[in-house]
């Protein structure tokens, strides 16, 4: 997703860590986890990749100019393998990023009003208080909508009843995008990349409100929604590598050794959607997001502290931060295991079903 | 039918095997030529946004292409039959 694309006034020392084949290793690991979930549900590489590689010892802008340069090739090659799949509505992605740039654009306005007002503390704490709210409030309300389609009380059609009164609305210019298999009212479709681009500038990770969004206010396809947001975050993926890079801000090796691992992963995750529901790929998303939200949460008495608000003794404070590090970490952990393992039942039932199939083939043959 | 797969499977992997000798040879130019690309890159031109996109696209391109042909032809062929779609 077109995150807040800022490069900081205050440009941080560049500083290019030591290629050790422990870093190349542990880089490896983190583009393979950042790219499966990339191409699993379509964004959810960011939030971990980056402090991953801050604890690395990348500072952290040059961590962020790492991810997004190399989210450019990624998002090319993961929309690439997603529209084999029939999964990418270019229409759609290409309507949303007009008004999710917009979106951006005000909510970085917004979040420097803050930071100007209430200093580095505060911003850190409005951007954690926003994120928490948000966040928790997705991944609850996809969690209802989940059990209610499990437990049968509503039809498991993909599209939820919010979604229909939404689009009952029929305000005028409808669009048919066409991949996705829905007829949508253009000003919804901007409206909701807008607010889509404006959470993304807040907080940094649009893909988790704008899939979501997708699914729910647009009544796309999961599979789509997934699709598509990987085609916008070329585009966010394009400019980021271009304004970091024209800052002198990009280790190139750190890009090209994330690639090693991310392009095995985002395909992976492609190919994983081919063999889940789309409640199981939501059920993923849920389970991330409110990890994320949760680490976000336990860092509010800290941003509280540095702010003079409450006291909190270093011991404490340094125990609150490995904390919500293990809720973030685990989260992405938790997602990938959870992918991991259903491709991995899949593999064995298909394994089991060729044995089965020359066997039955046989029994046919000599009855 | 079934002899076209086979050819096609034989041209896709032959593609990805180009395509990480490409890839190999890339980045063992890159890291090679570190300091003469990290000069460009931290030059705060233009030179250093078109150098970047030039070697992110080469290395996304080539070895994207053999990661996805490969796993195209070994992993996502042998879960076809479990492909669900019921949305």
């Amino acid at each position: 997703m077109s995150g807040a694309i800022e490069i900081p006034a205050t440009v941080e020392a560049i500083k290019f860590i030591a290629m050790t084949p422990k870093t190349a290793i542990s880089l490896f690991g983190i583009g393979l986890v950042g790219g499966v979930l990339s191409g699993f549900l379509g964004s959810g590489g960011a939030f971990i990749m980056t402090p991953a590689m801050m604890s690395l010892g990348v500072p952290g802008i040059m961590a962020v100019a790492a991810n997004i340069t190399h989210k450019f090739g990624k998002a090319i090659m993961g929309s690439k393998k997603h529209s084999e799949f029939g999964n990418v509505d270019m229409r759609m992605g290409l309507v949303m990023f007009v008004a999710l740039f917009a979106g951006v654009q005000v909510a970085v306005a917004m979040s420097r009003g803050v930071l100007a007002k209430m200093g580095e503390a505060g911003s850190n704490l409005y951007i954690s208080v926003v994120f928490v709210i948000i966040l928790t409030w997705v991944s609850w309300f996809m969690f209802r909508d989940i059990m209610k389609q499990k437990n049968g009380t509503t039809q498991n059609t993909g599209k939820t009843p919010l979604a229909e009164r939404i689009r009952n609305l029929n305000l005028p210019p409808m669009v048919h995008f066409k991949v996705a298999g829905v007829k949508a009212s253009l000003w919804l479709a901007l409206l909701v990349g807008f607010a889509t681009g404006f959470l993304a500038g807040t907080i940094g990770v649009g893909g988790f409100i704008g899939v979501p969004a997708m699914i729910y206010l647009l009544g796309i396809p999961t599979y789509v929604a997934a699709g598509t947001e990987l085609f916008l975050a070329i585009f966010s993926g394009a400019q980021g590598a271009f304004l970091y890079s024209l800052h002198g801000l990009v280790d190139i090796r750190i890009t090209l050794i994330l690639y090693l691992g991310s392009l095995i992963g985002v395909n992976l995750g492609a190919i994983g959607t081919r063999i889940v529901r789309g409640s199981q790929m939501r059920m993923v998303m849920v389970a991330i997001i409110a990890m994320v939200a949760l680490s976000r949460a336990t860092m509010i008495p800290v941003y509280l502290s540095d702010m003079g608000r409450i006291t909190l003794q270093a011991g404490t404070h340094a125990l609150v931060t490995t904390v919500s590090n293990v809720f973030l970490f685990g989260s992405g952990a938790v997602g990938v295991g959870i992918i991991m393992f259903w491709m991995f039942q899949a593999y064995r039932r298909a394994g089991n079903a060729a044995l089965a199939g020359p066997e039955a083939t046989k029994a046919e043959a000599s009855s | 039918m079934a002899k076209k797969h086979v050819e096609n499977k034989k041209t896709a992997m032959l593609q990805a095997f180009l395509c990480l000798i490409g890839t190999a040879v890339l980045y063992v130019f890159v890291f090679t030529k570190m300091d003469a690309i990290n000069k460009i890159l931290q030059s705060q031109t233009y030179y250093a946004p078109l150098t970047a996109v030039v070697i992110v696209l080469l290395a996304s391109f080539l070895y994207g292409t053999a990661a996805s042909n490969i796993l195209k032809h070994t992993l996502q062929e042998k879960l076809k039959s479990q492909e669900l779609r019921e949305e």
